[in-house]
């Protein structure tokens, strides 16, 4: 492989890209009720069984709670939904209405649930975080 | 020793067509088949892996003109000879990539083509920088006791390039006649899936025929529509991260824990092994899913104090 291959092909592979951009490929995920967002733990998750969600306003991520007290996080990722899976519940942090889960994966990053006053205080004294 | 061309470079062309057309075609059908970002990393991942390769290749050759001095028996260039070392260095593809998927030191090197959450024909690009750290080259080296080398690495590239247009959602079902013989798009669905029930399945390069031999081989099921990507997928389009993760996973591994068994294991147990059983392996994903259906088929089962899932 020459220089000039190398760079005929990352060209290539932007034109590709944004190829796939003009034709606005892709779409924002959207969890769109509590129900859905329990299914997707359960793909996420063999054997879970989710017994609570908190969905964001936006359909924009869910932490949904588990029989044995573990957890599944969804949050969007590119046009599909990435999850992680907590053995105990996750940590949390309450800022008014929006409720932030950690991951402590630099890469993940964590997630924020915007949930209302009421709804982010009550999750974040389930998660052990008043 | 003839010189022939290299199948990969004579179809980077038609790749790059044939994704266009498949972009083109999602957009009317379901533009979520795609998306930029993605098919972004998908690319550069795998120009990576073209120079990685071409970085490394030199060296895999030379070692492959070594283990020919001890040839077995000498097969030459004769015409028989040419659909035999297709059908071997597809039975070795096999053999490496289940290793692949069943010992962490071969998928940390593998499970870069894996991560993508979409399955189009851009997945199919996204393609290891480490094969040559993983030393998965030498589920081959048998073969260059029987073929001359280059026959090898002929028969190597086109199999790579019948694994390309595999990768899609496009296409539905062959005939049965052909889904009993050659690996294709559904099969290959069922290997890129999450889903417990695909798990480990349909290792094929190009002939399904060895997981049918070996007890691997799975169907694709309308009501259990795949789910693709990793069990624990990255949430990032980090190219860096997609390449090398799994290897900062064995060594933050292998330092941390106590004993060299332990850090043995953690080199060559399958993915998600771990030293008190803490994380998820394909079989414990399997044994739960298991239970769940055998619990879910009980007419007289408890009823569930869970949520519904729709």
């Amino acid at each position: 492989m020459n220089l000039a291959v190398l760079l005929g092909s990352i060209a290539a592979v932007l034109a590709l890209a944004g190829i796939a951009w003009l034709l606005k490929l892709g779409n924002q995920p959207r969890i769109e009720s509590p129900e859905a967002a329990a299914r997707q733990a359960r793909e996420a998750h063999s054997g879970f069984r989710p017994t609570e969600v908190a969905l964001d306003g936006e359909g924009r991520a869910a932490l949904v709670l588990g029989e044995q007290g573990e957890a599944v996080l969804l949050r969007p990722h590119g046009a599909q939904i990435a999850a992680r899976v907590f053995r105990t519940p996750p940590r949390a942090t309450r800022k008014g209405s929006t409720l932030t889960i950690a991951t402590d994966e630099r890469m993940f990053g964590d997630a924020a649930l915007m949930l209302g006053e009421d709804e982010a205080a009550r999750w974040a004294a389930l998660l052990g975080r008043p | 020793m003839p010189d022939l061309p290299s199948p990969t470079e004579i179809a980077v062309p038609v790749f790059i067509l044939l994704v266009l057309i498949e972009m083109l075609v999602a957009r009317r059908v379901n533009p979520a088949r795609y998306e930029p970002m993605d098919t972004l990393t998908s690319l550069l991942l795998g120009t990576g892996s073209t120079v990685a390769g071409a970085l490394t290749g030199t060296a895999v050759f030379a070692l492959a003109l070594w283990v020919a001095q001890f040839q077995l028996v000498e097969i030459g260039y004769v015409w028989w000879a040419w659909p035999l070392c297709f059908l071997l260095d597809d039975l070795a593809y096999y053999v490496f990539h289940r290793s692949a998927h069943r010992v962490r030191w071969f998928w940390a090197s593998h499970v870069i083509h894996h991560t993508s959450q979409h399955y189009n024909l851009s997945t199919a690009l996204r393609q290891t920088w480490t094969g040559f750290i993983s030393v998965s080259f030498i589920f081959r080296l048998p073969l260059f006791l029987f073929f001359p080398p280059t026959m090898v690495f002929f028969c190597a590239g086109l199999n790579l390039v019948y694994q390309f247009w595999i990768h899609t959602e496009m296409i539905g079902r062959f005939p049965r006649w052909f889904e009993a013989v050659m690996n294709t798009p559904s099969h290959h669905r069922v290997h890129h899936a999450t889903n417990p029930r695909y798990l480990d399945k349909n290792y094929a390069g190009v002939f399904i025929i060895w997981d049918r031999m070996f007890g691997t081989f799975t169907a694709e099921l309308d009501e259990d529509r795949p789910r693709y990507g990793i069990i624990k997928n990255l949430g990032s389009f980090n190219l860096i991260w997609a390449a090398f993760h799994e290897w900062v996973g064995i060594s933050r591994d292998v330092f941390a824990v106590r004993g060299l068994r332990n850090k043995l294991n953690y080199m060559i147990r399958p993915p998600g092994w771990s030293h008190d059983g803490s994380r998820d392996t394909s079989d414990s994903i399997k044994a739960r899913w298991r239970e769940d259906e055998d619990r879910e088929s009980k007419p007289n089962a408890n009823p569930s104090e869970t949520l519904p899932t729709e």
